[in-house]
């Protein structure tokens, strides 16, 4: 037991937390990572990786039944915790150390979890535990049969779940003609609700051929979050935003440094920082990304908006210049706030037309991490205020 | 040349050898861990190495449906017993595990086993995250591995052997790394990838949830991250042994010497990753055979040119 203690007591120095923003999650979750990164512990990317499940913001009873889900994939010790306000981020994650720290509880509770059949997951032929699931990819909403269960998903044919040989109740992938013509599997995969980096509450329904997306659809199935500044001279809360926008930008495309260092002005903005002094750190952070072949080479000339696609304002634009678009945008907050001048709000990717609608387009026949980089390239929250969208 | 030039250890020098390969990768994993807490203005971070391991032998095992168990396991333990397998033959000063006569053969067999064991990590899940992350991997490999085995071909054909002593021997006076820049870079470049440091962590990036590490938990995940560590220590070592000139170095001993520069280069290569953002693998096959392979043949030639006029 004295082992087990010293092993618990170290492990609480270094928790992984999954997030999982709700819609409108946004202000928690950044009140959440600000903590996290107070107390050293590490965003968790999968919940395989994950000791403690945080649910930012409200997430009404309907929408309940993804999270449990993730929460079934918690290896354990796990603890679970839910965030609406901002100010009491470091409070319930104090309260998760204590159960963490409970071995004798975390026991029991691992007992049970063994023992009872998941009602949930009752088409998923027997092998379904409710600790051994899939990845989270799946977890979204939709019961509707269609993809509940395995990531290795029903291919074009539709539920042929007679004739169909099944690996533990996933049916095996379907067949589909690749760009080149070349018969090629076929993985349906939805990408969201709860991703690490994703808009909240966006659903991209993708037929993946290894990893190259060649047909996707997307979906708010929670409807239309409301995150985002509120239009009008806010230039703090647009400050905010833009540089989030940025910085989860940055992180997917692997310039961690950058991200870092953009989180930290983001994070002194909502500590009340004079946006004056805002201003110049990410001026500077934006010299510094500019002067960064790499990352430029990285971002240029993917997710390309071409001329006369009805998007005012990022047409032309390609992710590396939306990159530039969020700093500038954020600048032109810091600006606004102060008085020094009005104008240049409106810019950047904010208030641009819709481009969820465009989602499906530009990412047709691109990689993952193309993928990734291009949805994180637009500001989809005022997108989807107005819109309910089916692509 | 013979054998005599360093001395084989006996059986409880594999354990040394393992222990001190261990050592040299939790230093590492330690100064990641304050750079990284410093980098976020925090105080500490050099205990994160042992909070994480604690957390993740704590952790339970979790599986996925319909996962390829045995071939996970396989996976993940398979790469710290790479980087343990590469050690073996590894000349520390005058000490040695096994003083094998293709000792560089060796060494490049271990890290194409690479390939196959993050691979089996990617496929055993049976997750699409975990697959895609095993994808990028081979994609990645077919970028690196052809440069790699043409930068090892460099020192082996200067000193006329494939034996590590030998090719330490052969530096005396001059290390390699002065007259094959190319080479010595083309290997460093190669020793983080496989070692999936970035810019090549795209098999591990956060656009697909930590790809082959999406559905790792407890002590497999351990194995799976320490084995990169372990095989950037391990590689670096190599980098000493084939172009650092091995021990070689005033006053102090042999080992001492290899550690030392060990342990530099080990850290000028944790920082470079610090610095630089991931790459796409598609992005990388254009530079690695465009520019890489045709630099890294021109050195060979050289190299190849040098050693003939020498013994002529």
């Amino acid at each position: 037991m004295g082992l087990n203690g010293v092993l618990a007591r170290a492990a609480v120095t270094r928790c992984h937390v999954f997030l999982a923003e709700a819609l409108d999650g946004a202000a928690p979750r950044m009140a959440v990572e600000r903590e996290l990164a107070r107390r050293g512990w590490v965003e968790a990317l999968s919940p395989a990786d994950a000791d403690i499940l945080c649910v930012c913001g409200e997430v009404p009873g309907g929408q309940a039944d993804a999270i449990h889900r993730l929460w079934d994939q918690l290896p354990g010790p796990r603890a679970r915790v839910s965030v609406e306000q901002t100010d009491d981020a470091g409070a319930r994650l104090d309260g998760c150390v204590a159960e963490l720290l409970d071995t004798a509880g975390q026991r029991a509770q691992e007992a049970e979890r063994w023992v009872q059949p998941d009602d949930d997951d009752s088409d998923a032929g027997g092998m379904d535990h409710s600790g051994m699931d899939h990845s989270q990819m799946d977890h979204s909403q939709m019961d509707d049969g269609q993809m509940d269960d395995g990531q290795m998903d029903h291919g074009q044919m539709d539920h042929g779940q007679m004739d169909m040989p099944m690996p533990g109740g996933i049916p095996l992938a379907g067949e589909g003609t690749d760009r080149d013509g070349l018969n090629l599997d076929v993985l349906k995969v939805p990408l969201g609700p709860y991703l690490p980096l994703w808009p909240a509450g966006l659903v991209l329904h993708c037929e993946l051929q290894g990893d190259v997306v060649f047909g996707s659809a997307i979906d708010f199935p929670f409807g239309a979050p409301e995150t985002g500044p509120a239009p009008g001279p806010d230039g703090r809360a647009s400050v905010i935003h833009h540089l989030d926008l940025a910085l989860r930008l940055l992180r997917l495309a692997g310039a961690a440094a950058s991200a870092t260092r953009t989180r930290m002005i983001r994070d002194s903005a909502l500590d009340g920082a004079a946006l004056d002094q805002c201003r110049t750190e990410l001026q500077s952070e934006l010299a510094r990304i500019r002067k960064n072949g790499l990352l430029r080479r990285t971002l240029r000339g993917i997710g390309h908006i071409p001329d006369g696609s009805g998007l005012p304002g990022i047409e032309g634009t390609d992710v590396w210049d939306r990159l530039v678009g969020m700093f500038e945008t954020a600048a032109a907050g810091t600006a606004a706030a102060t008085g020094t001048t009005a104008a240049a709000h409106t810019t950047g990717p904010r208030g641009a037309g819709d481009p969820a609608r465009k989602l499906p387009d530009l990412v047709r026949g691109q990689e993952l991490s193309v993928v990734r980089l291009i949805v994180a390239s637009f500001d989809l929250a005022p997108a989807a205020r107005t819109v309910g969208v089916t692509g | 040349m013979n054998g005599s030039l360093v001395q084989q250890l006996p059986a409880w020098g594999a354990v040394a050898a393992l222990a001190v390969l261990v050592l040299v990768a939790l230093s590492g994993a330690a100064a990641d861990g304050l750079v990284t807490a410093r980098a976020e203005r925090r105080r500490g971070g050099g205990f994160a190495p042992v909070a994480e391991t604690a957390r993740l032998l704590r952790q339970r095992p979790r599986g996925t449906v319909a996962a390829d168990t045995l071939l996970r396991r396989v996976g993940v333990v398979g790469l710290p017993v790479a980087a343990a397998l590469k050690v073996a033959v590894l000349p520390v000063g005058a000490w040695v595990v096994s003083d094998l006569a293709v000792g560089l053969v060796w060494f490049n067999t271990m890290d194409v086993m690479v390939w196959a064991l993050v691979w089996l990590s990617g496929w055993g899940p049976n997750s699409v995250h975990s697959l895609v992350g095993g994808y990028r991997f081979l994609a990645l490999a077919l970028a690196y591995e052809l440069p790699l085995m043409f930068a090892l071909t460099a020192p082996a054909v200067a000193a006329g052997s494939l034996r590590m002593a030998d090719i330490v021997a052969a530096q005396d006076g001059l290390w390699f790394v002065v007259w094959m820049p190319v080479a010595f870079l083309v290997f460093c470049a190669a020793v983080l990838a496989f070692s999936l440091q970035r810019p090549f962590t795209a098999p591990l990036s956060p656009d697909i949830a930590g790809g082959v590490l999406a559905e790792l938990s407890g002590v497999e995940r351990l194995l799976l991250l320490a084995g990169r560590y372990l095989l950037l220590a391990a590689g670096s070592g190599f980098g000493v042994a084939l172009f650092l000139g091995g021990g070689a170095g005033p006053v102090l001993p042999g080992w001492a010497w290899f550690l030392a520069k060990t342990l530099v280069l080990f850290w000028l290569l944790l920082t470079i990753r610090r610095r630089v953002p991931a790459l796409r693998p598609e992005q990388l096959m254009a530079p690695a055979w465009v520019v890489g392979l045709p630099l890294i043949l021109l050195q060979v030639l050289v190299v190849a040119v040098a050693a003939v006029a020498g013994k002529g």
